[in-house]
């Protein structure tokens, strides 16, 4: 018979950001544990607030089903004696609780064997589950784990209860300490009763009387709901960010909401303070109408409300408002451009100079980079000058919340200055993207100065020896180049991206060599364009001979992925056919143009005059950077390769011809280097 | 209730829990947590029970007295169990009703907070408690201090005085809180409050203090090589307290931060190995 089965662990509040994962992977790690002991189930839940998760399994096998099992024993040569059973097979079926009966000689793999069979009786399931739930529970990841008591159980924060239960019965086990029972636990202060016996048929409802809504997307919707009537109340919308949400939903056992006021004063700071304050810190929900601040915050609270939370809550946001409008008085005694001097107070980065030192390279830097982009040359440079001048205001000095706002406080105080706008934006948009799937520059200028700003911190990290390798990226160089190529790649900028890195880099030292950072810089496109949903292995060939243009190339590889996917067998020829002629210019340094004179064989002459008029095509379609052509056209010449190979014997004695020769092949090689080094592609299955 | 009052009788409850009454250190720290009895205590295997009133001294959150929440010296109330009891949190929210709050009519939080100092070499993990919003506790299950695996845990438990004396008292200003016999906050510490933010902010001699800081570090050094742990690791508090001065001087940039952080920790790192050596 089927019975429905009831795991809790209640614990001391778990972090809001760990119990989703955590939840799911306890039923996804229990569901692999009943199936792999062969336990049939109908369904199973889970469930979670800050103070436990729980698993609810319903109609579950209470044994396995017995099986008939075969057990290898001594092989047939050892197997009988005069016809008989030799001793050691009957000690082999004795050991092994086997009946003479059921012995026979099977052949296997590995040669011919005594084989016994027996019934295997289904084990319980409540014994299996007392076996293996603490294991299954340590299986449980969280970002972070602690030790709390003598066992040394790792878990994210201290088992304090633990509910087993199948059908009436409790299945009694003891982990971190705990011994398992049937009797759960109410919401911390407002449930009386002590003892709180369920099953797995009440347990949500027992709880719900006990102020817990252990369901967690109940609680979500109920505070939604909550949230978006405070805010009508007031005739406004609340903002309602999806991540605040849920670390609210499981912040609380038992939903309630308020509204808390604020004096109109403070929304004189800049909006983002403001709200910075409110989700952030306090996770309160900010209220909006017609795109303005109210001077309201709905706040979503663990118990019934009542008067004194409120005015406690709002106190609280006043004293963070105070340290806001605190830094923001004091802020606005010194303009931005006198901050310009100040930069020289701040380090750049240790043995690197300081942020003045850094912004005057990126001056430096927009002069050469002006050659390849065109933008507003002075906005640009204003922009530069201002870019950092927010760091050594005290709202961003703060080293808590406001610090996250670095950008847009500058963006605010620049406009409240009076700086021009598109100067201003600069400031704060120079810093996007921040993280992967943030905003992007929207603005040429903001774009440039990102891509000023990005490249010589990636340089500096390079230079101090702080290069990414496997886990390791101290100076966060790696999100750097992913924002750089995103924007390049959004812009369509074409930069020489090798040349200026060199510059970049000789700006803090005459002994540069950029090709460390270059090759760097490959591997993150390949990374970028992977995200595109293109093989890596076809970027690193495109980008092995061209990082000018990184627009055109990610059309190169998209154009080569969707050809290969059409004509996979023709694509293995032609990287195959790339190879050969890579591997065989090994070694071949001369720079020599073939001579028509030379040539002997009709094939070669063929390939030749073929490769001089394809050269030609080709420079149309670079300058028109269309890919579809030149990879057509390259495509065009591969018979003409083929057939060079299968007529003509390059490695011959002659040196003159075999010179001359391999000038053909490097000629036609050069052809195909225009569209990328396809000899480094991997093909499957060898070659 | 007054603050002193409420201090009594926190006092008076942690000794009916067990901890033997501290005392507040002799030099200035940072937070409770430098005290011998809480770095040295949550060392070793020896069970350990202590609660004691701590000055905490950080210059950089000074406002020259102008933000009623927000000042450069607080007192903190610091409890250390070692091992920690498995109705800790009960026992806690005792010590808030034991106060005088009343804990239904208010909401009360533990929300995540992975605790650490990283000048100390120590972290834990743990919840800021909140009251109506406001943090009145932070409350951690220490994992490591001064780089070396607890065993047996302790769970450090720092109430913020101020803060708590002002709720229980109703009054939204430290100025007005009355720490006792009719004497207020604002009669003992608005002054130095004031100074002390001056100081820290425009006064302190940067020169003398990154002197002072190079040669506490030396002494700690010297110190360690003959065996004398407890002085040493003085000098590892009073190097923490001078960074933190000229970090509020704005005297270290960002970037030069994480240095310093990195030596007074080496230093913690070094305190904490003698001690451990010494006990093994």
């Amino acid at each position: 018979m089927a019975k429905n089965a009831l795991i809790e662990i209640g614990t001391e509040e778990l972090p809001a950001s760990y119990v989703e994962e955590a939840s799911s992977s306890f039923s996804a790690i229990f569901k692999n544990f009943l199936e792999t002991n062969l336990l049939h189930f109908s369904s199973i839940d889970y469930y979670y607030t800050p103070r436990r998760i729980a698993l609810i399994i319903k109609g579950l096998q209470e044994k396995q089903k017995d099986r008939i099992i075969e057990i290898k024993g001594p092989p047939e040569k050892f197997a009988k004696i005069d016809g008989k059973w030799s001793k050691q097979v009957l000690a082999f079926a004795h050991s092994r609780g086997i009946l003479i009966k059921d012995l026979s000689i099977k052949k296997s793999k590995k040669g011919s064997f005594v084989f016994g069979k027996k019934i295997e009786k289904g084990r319980k399931t409540k014994d299996l589950i007392k076996k293996s739930l603490e294991e299954i529970i340590k299986k449980i990841p969280f970002p972070r784990y602690m030790r709390w008591e003598k066992t040394g159980f790792n878990f994210a924060r201290p088992i304090r209860w633990l509910v087993v239960i199948m059908g009436k019965e409790v299945i009694s086990v003891s982990i971190a300490g705990v011994k398992s029972g049937k009797f759960t636990r109410g919401h911390s202060f407002l449930s009386t009763r002590k003892k709180l016996e369920v099953t797995p048929e009440n347990y949500t409802k027992i709880l719900e009387k006990e102020y817990v809504i252990v369901d967690q997307h109940k609680r979500k919707s109920t505070i939604e709901k909550m949230i978006k009537k405070e805010a009508s109340n007031l005739g406004g919308k609340a903002l309602i960010p999806n991540d605040l949400l849920l670390e609210v939903t499981n912040l609380v056992e038992y939903p309630r909401s308020i509204t808390g006021k604020l004096s109109e004063d403070f929304l004189s700071l800049p909006p983002d303070v403001v709200m910075t304050a409110m989700e952030s810190h306090q996770r309160y929900f900010p209220i909006q109408k017609n795109n303005r601040l109210l001077p309201y915050f709905i706040a979503i609270i663990n118990t019934k409300p009542n008067k004194k939370i409120i005015k406690g809550n709002e106190g609280v946001l006043v004293s963070r408002l105070d340290d806001a409008k605190f830094y923001f008085e004091e802020d606005r005694k010194i303009s931005l451009k006198e901050r310009f001097n100040k930069l020289d107070e701040i380090t750049f980065q240790e043995g690197l100079g300081t942020m003045k030192d850094k912004v005057n390279r990126m001056l430096e830097l927009a002069s050469e980079l002006k050659k390849y982009i065109g933008f507003k040359n002075y906005v640009v440079r204003e922009g530069i000058k201002l870019s950092k001048t927010d760091l050594t205001t005290l709202m961003i000095r703060d080293g808590k919340e406001f610090t996250n706002l670095e950008g847009k406080i500058g963006y605010y105080y620049a406009v409240d200055e009076g700086i021009p706008n598109d100067i201003a934006m600069v400031i704060y948009e120079h810093y996007l993207p921040r993280f992967s799937g943030d905003n992007l520059p929207k603005t040429i200028e903001g774009a440039v100065v990102g891509i000023l700003d990005r490249l010589d911190s990636i340089v500096a990290s390079f230079i101090r020896g702080f290069k990414p390798t496997g886990s390791k990226d101290p100076m966060g160089v790696r999100r750097l180049a992913n924002g750089l190529i995103e924007i390049v790649l959004k812009f369509k900028f074409s930069i020489p991206l090798e040349k200026i890195l060199n510059y970049a880099g000789k700006l803090f030292t005459k002994n540069f060599d950029s090709s460390e950072v270059a090759e760097f810089f490959k591997d993150r496109i390949a990374r970028v364009f992977e995200t595109n949903g293109i093989p890596y292995d076809i970027v690193r060939a495109i980008v092995a001979v061209d990082i000018s243009d990184l627009s055109f190339s990610l059309e190169k590889a998209r154009v080569l992925k969707e050809w290969k996917e059409q004509n996979i067998d023709e694509y293995k020829r032609l990287i195959i056919g790339q190879k050969r002629v890579a591997n065989i210019l090994k070694g071949f340094s001369k720079k020599s143009f073939p001579q028509v004179e030379l040539f002997i064989e009709k094939t070669e002459k063929d390939l030749f005059a073929k490769t001089v008029d394809l050269e030609k095509k080709l420079q149309t379609f670079l300058k028109e950077k269309n890919s579809r052509k030149i990879l057509t056209n390259l495509l065009s010449l591969i018979p003409t390769i083929d057939k060079f190979f299968d007529d003509v014997l390059v490695m011959t004695d002659d040196k003159k011809i075999r010179e001359n020769r391999l000038s053909l092949l490097k000629y036609v090689r050069e052809q195909f280097l225009k569209y990328g080094d396809l000899s480094l592609i991997v093909i499957e299955g060898g070659e | 209730m007054s603050f002193q009052d409420t201090l009594i009788k926190l006092e008076n409850f942690w000794k009916q829990k067990g901890c033997i009454i501290g005392l507040p250190y002799t030099s200035e720290v940072g937070a409770g947590t430098f005290n011998p009895h809480t770095f040295f205590g949550a060392l070793g295997k020896r069970h350990y029970r202590v609660a004691y009133i701590e000055t905490s001294k950080r210059p950089k959150d000074g406002r020259y007295a102008k933000n009623p929440n927000r000042f450069q010296e607080f007192h903190q109330y610091q409890v250390l169990l070692k091992p920690p009891p498995s109705e800790i949190q009960n026992i806690y929210i005792n010590s808030l009703r034991n106060l005088g709050i009343e804990i239904k009519k208010h909401d009360v939080r533990f929300v995540q907070d992975d605790w650490e100092s990283p000048t100390l070499g120590a972290w834990g993990l743990g919840w800021e408690v909140w009251l109506d919003g406001m943090e009145i506790t932070q409350f951690t299950y220490f994992q490591q201090v001064g780089g070396i695996d607890l065993n047996p845990i302790s769970v450090e438990l720092t109430y913020g005085l101020e803060r708590i004396s002002m709720l229980i008292d109703g009054v939204d200003s430290i100025f007005e809180l009355e720490w006792g016999n009719g004497i207020y906050w604002k009669d003992i510490y608005l002054d130095p409050e004031y100074q002390w933010c001056v100081y820290n902010f425009e006064e302190a001699d940067i020169d003398f203090l990154f002197n002072i800081f190079n040669k506490y570090e030396k002494e700690v050094k010297r110190l360690l090589e003959r065996a004398l742990i407890f002085p040493a690791y003085d000098f590892v508090i009073k190097s923490s307290h001078i960074f933190n001065v000229l970090d509020a001087r704005g005297a270290i940039s960002v970037k030069e931060r994480g240095n310093y952080i990195l030596r007074i920790r080496k230093m913690a790192k070094k305190v904490a190995e003698a001690w451990q050596k010494m006990h093994s």
